[in-house]
């Protein structure tokens, strides 16, 4: 009940105790205590406002229960939101330091793969060049397109 | 028009709001940044070390696509057990 948010906890108990109490004692008295004459003569409207108190009080009571369920649930998952974040927080630092780690490792690696052709260049190119017809076509390989103009022959 | 009135009041004074609110996680920022493009050979190389040297930087630009790519199944994985124990 959002409308209970703006009253005091406190306040509300009081008030709800208040209506369930007024509500019974003016039931109790319009039913058996109407051989007072005071009492007697005001048993109908003392057992409306009665029952109506109780009705209310009933009403508001369950209301009350429902809102301090709510509130322990709603607390409950802003705990479970709370340390959901700091996992999440933990986890995104490792997967991080783990791309680091490794992408560094690769690059560690691609430097040295390249040192060691510029190394074993004589022997790797043995005297081959390249076409210009073979690097138009790794060219165009890099980019994801067709190769056009390179006949293969069989 | 006026019966309406309270059955109204007592509908929408019965109504719960739960604030519990949580952020959308950020992804480590290394998978975050743009994806290279492959290195095209320089067309004054015709050497096939050149060509085995550019090969070498494309095997290790896609290898650290693929470990990226990894790592985003592995956070996503993570991020949805962890959503799912917030119930």
């Amino acid at each position: 009940m959002w409308i209970l948010h703006f009253i005091p906890d406190s306040i509300l108990l009081m008030a709800i105790y208040g209506l369930l109490m007024v509500g019974g004692a003016a039931v109790i008295a319009g039913l058996f205590l109407d051989f007072i004459p005071m009492i007697y003569l005001w048993k109908g409207p003392l057992l409306i406002v009665g029952v109506l108190s109780l009705g209310a009080g009933a009403y508001f009571y369950g209301g009350y229960g429902v809102e301090q369920e709510w509130r322990a649930r709603t607390a409950e998952l802003e705990k479970k939101a709370a340390d959901a974040e700091k996992k999440s927080q933990v986890v995104r630092k490792q997967i991080q330091t783990k791309i680091v780690t490794k992408v560094k490792i690769v690059k560690e690696q691609v430097a040295a793969n390249q040192e060691k052709i510029v190394e074993h260049q004589v022997e790797i190119n043995a005297g081959c060049r390249l076409s210009d017809a073979a690097v138009n076509a790794y060219n165009e390989l890099t980019k994801n397109k067709i190769v056009e103009g390179v006949h293969i022959h069989e | 028009m006026n019966k309406l009135v309270l059955p109204v009041l007592l509908l929408v004074s019965a109504c719960t709001t739960v604030p519990v609110t949580s952020k959308f996680p950020a992804a480590p920022e290394s998978l975050l940044e743009p994806a290279q493009n492959l290195e095209p050979l320089d067309p004054n190389k015709r050497e096939l070390s050149d060509l085995l040297e550019n090969v070498a930087e494309n095997y290790g630009r896609y290898h650290i696509l693929q470990l990226k790519y990894q790592s985003w199944q592995d956070w996503y994985n993570q991020q949805k057990k962890i959503f799912e124990e917030v119930k």
